[in-house]
């Protein structure tokens, strides 16, 4: 149960930035507030986000903005997603829990959270998101996820022309979180493949990247070994780190299928590097 | 903390504590068809809507829902009432406690989609466990439901 002594909702991002500063410097933020309540500690105060006017998904010049308290429902349905990138942010969000809990559960908690399990962070990276923090400003979703200072999520950025990019999870059980979750982006730089679920928050595996971005026979596999030696692995209820580092091979093999017969490539069979 | 909630269109000023569950505020005024299971957000026993929007008031802070509008299923009693009879003609409910839970979800998501394929009742009730039925005889229920048919 989330339970706490003062629940603050503060009405201005002035106001929560001095809270979060000075007065209740280890104070929870409550977004949705849906992972929150899964721990047994007394707060002595938690500050509530809903007053910020924080929700909204909007068009602004090449890049749609989506607002931190924003639903994942909400981001999951928005008509123009289900295009963007193949569709990557609703296949990620469709596969957390049910409809109720989308429809609480926000974008931006679940980003801040950096949780190693989450479907969005890796989908985002793929798409190369920004993100929009009150005092910080702006900064790319890779770099946040290493961010430490104490600042509120404003909004997440995405470029609304996406190059071809993929989303694969695997799960031991549908609804259930990923023991192993990835994303693949190919424009022309060339890859970048980001992994999570192992079980950290998601990072981008640097080493395989530049070798399938060089692109050389049986690239695909020495990728997939790369990244299994270059990432950190541990284990946990859901897979052994051994089990992790073997599926990474498997992980990126599916990526890099799906991210070459995506959009104009559909239906093509690639030549298997 | 005195709160006014609007829960089946009516107005109810209640004394809340500040990090009081919905589920809890519901169920202390006596709508016990929000029922309680898992607490965390997994078994959508205690589905109710905002907004007409299906939520899971386990985790929904009660405080919260101050200027927005609460259904549960004894504000729904007459479709709620030919749900259930299209389930039962199904056999869809056995130990029932999931019931209610399903049956917010199911029409919400008549509401929600026109003529949903069964792909789209599957995804939209993934949030509702049950672990009598094995979903087959919810499914044709609910499809019974959506399509008007007589029971």
């Amino acid at each position: 149960m989330l339970t706490c002594v003062r629940m603050l909702q503060p009405t201005t991002l002035d106001e929560a930035y001095e809270l979060i500063t000075t007065r209740h410097k280890t104070a929870p933020l409550l977004a949705g507030g849906c992972w929150l309540r899964l721990g047994k500690r007394q707060w002595p105060a938690v500050i509530d986000l809903t007053e910020l006017e924080l929700e909204y998904i909007v068009k602004d010049g090449d890049e749609y903005a989506i607002g931190a308290m924003t639903t994942q429902r909400d981001v999951e349905t928005y008509e123009a997603f289900q295009h963007l990138g193949g569709g990557i942010l609703p296949q990620a969000l469709s596969s957390i829990l049910g409809v109720q809990f989308r429809n609480m559960a926000t974008i931006g908690g679940s980003v801040a959270g950096r949780f190693g399990f989450s479907d969005i962070i890796p989908a985002l990276l793929a798409l190369k998101a920004d993100v929009v923090l009150y005092k910080a400003g702006r900064m790319s979703l890779e770099d946040y996820l290493t961010y430490d200072k104490r600042d509120i999520l404003i909004e997440i950025r995405i470029k609304c022309e996406q190059p071809a990019v993929a989303l694969v999870a695997l799960r031991k059980s549908a609804s259930d979180f990923p023991y192993l979750v990835g994303a693949m982006r190919h424009d022309a730089v060339g890859y970048s493949i980001y992994i999570g679920g192992r079980p950290g928050v998601a990072v981008k595996a640097k080493r395989a990247s530049s070798i399938l971005t060089a692109g050389r026979e049986n690239a695909v596999a020495e990728a997939g070994e790369a990244a299994a030696a270059e990432l950190f692995f541990e284990s946990n209820s859901h897979a052994s780190s051994s089990y992790r580092q073997a599926m990474t091979k498997v992980l990126i093999e599916r990526l890099w299928y799906t991210v070459t017969t995506a959009g104009d490539n559909a239906g093509e069979v690639p030549a298997w590097k | 903390m005195e709160v006014t909630l609007t829960i089946n269109d009516k107005k109810i000023n209640i004394d809340i504590a500040q990090d009081e569950a919905l589920l809890t505020t519901l169920r202390n005024l006596g709508y016990y068809s929000v029922r309680c299971g898992c607490e965390t957000t997994n078994c959508g026993l205690c589905t109710v809507w905002l907004d007409g929007k299906t939520i899971l008031s386990c985790a929904y802070p009660t405080f919260r829902a101050v200027g927005h509008s609460i259904t549960t299923l004894e504000g729904l009693a007459d479709e709620a009432a030919y749900l259930g009879e299209c389930l039962a003609s199904e056999g869809a409910d056995q130990c029932g406690y999931c019931t209610t839970g399903m049956m917010m979800s199911a029409m919400a998501l008549k509401r929600e989609k026109e003529n949903p394929t069964d792909e789209d009742i599957k995804a939209f009730l993934k949030g509702n466990l049950c672990r009598c039925t094995g979903y087959e005889s919810q499914l044709r229920g609910i499809r019974k439901y959506l399509r008007g048919d007589e029971v």
